[in-house]
């Protein structure tokens, strides 16, 4: 365990890829499920302070200032989208005439309320993005792939990158425009910063798809299943459950309904075409800090689970029509602090 | 480095100014919309809501608003009364379950695959007729005046025939009434629990006293009844709402075919603690609804609130956690720098 905070181990062994996956999965599992804004609270914290506790350089140390900036939109736009079309509630604090079609009517708290905690469910999500994107190389998630759906894997590679990538080039450019002497006063201003951004990314498309096109991206893998009976089967099946899974979900019915997805999801995966055979220069290794992270993680997920599923504890909690205390159970918020994890043995990044 | 482009100021008007005068405007045409709130005391819109349970009780609730219109589904939720509710995408909501009577939100219609087939029927009372609604609740907007019925039925409604006025006055709003229902909050302390029924026909307004006794009668005027069955359904009381806690448990003897019906509602139910209404209804629109069963016993709807029972030890134990993160939060910051 001593080896585990100590500055020199940490920072030569990088936490596991897999490990990182386990964490996000586990930390994005409040914000989906729930509005309840204590367990929203703590996931933000804790998603927070592992951002702060990674090491970042170039774009990324900088990049706080842009989620901060994405984060306080979120939260003007969300109150102010719910307040303005949500005339539900028991504490008016104002009213707009009902002849303005869509605003009109009452402005209430409970609008404010549940478009604040909205927004800090996005912005937990967003805080977890960046650091798992801190920590993680992208190539490393491509090669955690599937065989099948390597080549999904490779363009969600490149659309995650696109971002940061973007804002890098955009930063660039506002600097060799300030060398210039050009200054962004007002929109019409913005164009001197939007067409070379728009060519820089162009030019970086077109380089990036020769790129692939050398690597044989889209070329047709060996050992490719061919039409036989099972693959036709197999997507069959896959068509049918979609069907069924539309069907339920349009008739109400949830459970049978993701359950349907889930089988033609699987038949999908099962009917696609195998990729061509990979190789892998350094495998993957666990070494203390990753199994940390992923302990942290499996404690986080298997009791917000467990605790959920088999105590029946409540995580529904809604503003509306009426304001109260959310209830709060302590061995969620338990499960919860496993996600700190990373912070403590901040040596997972790369 | 800071490249800085002067212009010429002169004294035409600039964009600048523009632009300002343009927010100003913009922020005087808010502040104009947002006050056009009704300063005036005056007798808010009201719509009533009747809820026929499969047993054949009753619920009755009257919900006032300030806008023209209301929804269905608001309705639902000012009422204070439990409803599960699923979206069905372009459809709206469907109504699943209220009070605990119905199906599940991820199967909405369970027991209407079978025969009989069993489902929350949806009426609107137009010219005093239950009429049976082909949309869901979230697309019928209720103006003042407008009644929504819901029956947990298979067949006929079953909702009875009744009237804004009655369901106001069931729960405590007099509609007719020239001043706006008074905002005092009165505060009753009953102390014996029952009294042999005294049918009268006078009408004796006392509840607006802060201090009632509790085997008060209230009297009641009463339409005639057609059915014998349905004539709690024609009972008006005078209690306000304010009067009545959600535990309060009243039972109304109903008069049976009588041409010139009465009634007389006692309490049977005794709270151990002054009684304190949480809001005038003036301020806050009703949440209180009444509830008659086949026997003639009257219940005060407790409102749901949707806010969950969070303690004051479980909110003290998430305080802890915060505080816990936000110091490993701050000790990793610094052995940060300090690597720095």
């Amino acid at each position: 365990m001593k080896r585990l905070f100590a500055r020199d181990a940490v920072d030569s062994e990088p936490v596991n890829t897999v490990a990182w996956v386990f964490w996000f999965v586990a930390l994005a599992l409040p914000p989906l499920t729930t509005r309840n804004p204590l367990y929203l609270a703590l996931a933000f914290l804790i998603a927070s302070v592992v951002y702060l506790s990674l090491p970042k350089a170039g774009v990324a140390a900088r990049a706080w200032r842009l989620f901060l900036g994405v984060g306080l939109t979120l939260t003007v736009f969300s109150v102010a989208f719910n307040v303005l079309t949500v005339h539900v509630g028991d504490r008016v604090f104002g009213r707009i005439p009902s002849g303005i079609p869509i605003i009109g009517g009452n402005l209430t708290w409970n609008a404010v309320a549940y478009g604040l905690v909205s927004a800090m469910a996005i912005a937990t999500l967003l805080v977890g993005a960046a650091a798992f994107n801190t920590a993680v190389r992208h190539g490393d998630l491509v090669r955690l792939m599937p065989g099948s759906l390597a080549r999904l894997g490779i363009a969600g590679s490149i659309a995650l990158t696109m971002v940061p990538q973007t804002v890098a080039a955009g930063r660039d450019i506002i600097e060799a425009q300030r060398a210039r002497g050009h200054r962004l006063r007002s929109v019409r201003d913005a164009s001197s910063l939007l067409v070379p951004l728009l060519a820089v990314g162009l030019e970086r498309a077109v380089t990036l798809s020769e790129a692939l096109e050398v690597r044989g991206f889209g070329a047709p893998a060996t050992g490719v299943v061919g039409r036989g009976m099972r693959r036709r089967l197999l997507l069959l099946c896959a068509g049918l459950a979609l069907l069924a899974a539309l069907l339920a979900l349009g008739m109400g019915r949830f459970a049978p309904g993701v359950a349907a997805l889930g089988l033609a999801l699987l038949c999908g995966v099962q009917a696609a075409p195998a990729a061509a055979r990979r190789t892998r220069l350094r495998p993957v290794r666990w070494n203390e800090p990753s199994l940390f992270v992923l302990g942290g993680a499996g404690w986080a997920l298997l009791g917000f689970t467990a605790v959920t599923v088999f105590t029946g504890a409540e995580l529904a909690w809604d503003t509306f029509p009426r304001i109260g205390a959310p209830p709060f159970e302590p061995v969620i918020g338990l499960a919860l602090l496993g996600l700190l994890c990373p912070a403590l043995a901040s040596g997972g990044q790369q | 480095m800071n490249w800085r482009v002067s212009r010429p100021r002169g004294r035409r008007i600039s964009s600048a100014h523009l632009r300002r005068a343009g927010l100003a405007l913009l922020g005087l045409l808010l502040v104009f919309l947002i006050s056009l709130v009704p300063a005036a005391a005056q007798r808010p819109n009201g719509a009533g809501l009747v809820i026929r349970h499969g047993d054949g009780s009753t619920v009755y609730a009257y919900v006032q608003f300030e806008g023209d219109s209301i929804s269905g589904e608001e309705l639902f939720y000012r009422s204070g009364i439990d409803v599960t509710l699923a979206p069905f995408g372009g459809l709206g909501a469907g109504v699943c379950a209220i009070n605990g009577q119905g199906c599940p939100a991820d199967n909405c219609f369970c027991q209407s695959y079978t025969n009989p087939a069993y489902f929350w029927h949806y009426y609107a009372l137009v010219d005093g007729t239950w009429v049976e609604q082909i949309r869901g609740p979230s697309s019928r907007f209720l103006q003042d005046g407008d009644v929504d019925g819901w029956s947990w039925t298979a067949g006929d409604s079953g909702l009875p025939a009744t009237t804004i006025d009655e369901i106001a006055l069931l729960n405590g709003v007099d509609r007719d009434a020239p001043e706006p229902t008074p905002t005092e909050t009165p505060t009753l302390v009953p102390t014996a629990t029952s009294e042999p029924p005294t049918p009268t026909s006078t009408l004796t307004p006392s509840p607006t006293s802060t201090q009632a006794p509790a085997t008060a009668t209230f009297p009641a005027t009463a339409t005639p009844s057609q059915e014998a069955t349905t004539a709690p359904t024609k009972l008006a009381t005078a209690m306000p709402p304010s009067s009545v806690s959600a535990t309060d448990t009243l039972t109304v003897l109903p008069a049976r075919s009588t041409a010139t019906a009465s009634a007389t509602i006692t309490r049977v139910a005794k709270p151990t603690a002054p009684i304190t209404p949480e809001a005038s209804a003036t301020t806050r629109p009703t949440t209180l609804a009444v509830s008659i069963d086949p026997e003639g016993t009257l219940t005060v709807v407790k409102p749901t609130a949707s806010g969950g029972d969070g303690s004051m030890m479980s909110l003290a134990v998430f305080g802890v956690m915060a505080l816990l993160v936000l110091a490993v939060g701050a000790v990793v910051t610094l052995r940060n720098r300090r690597r720095t």
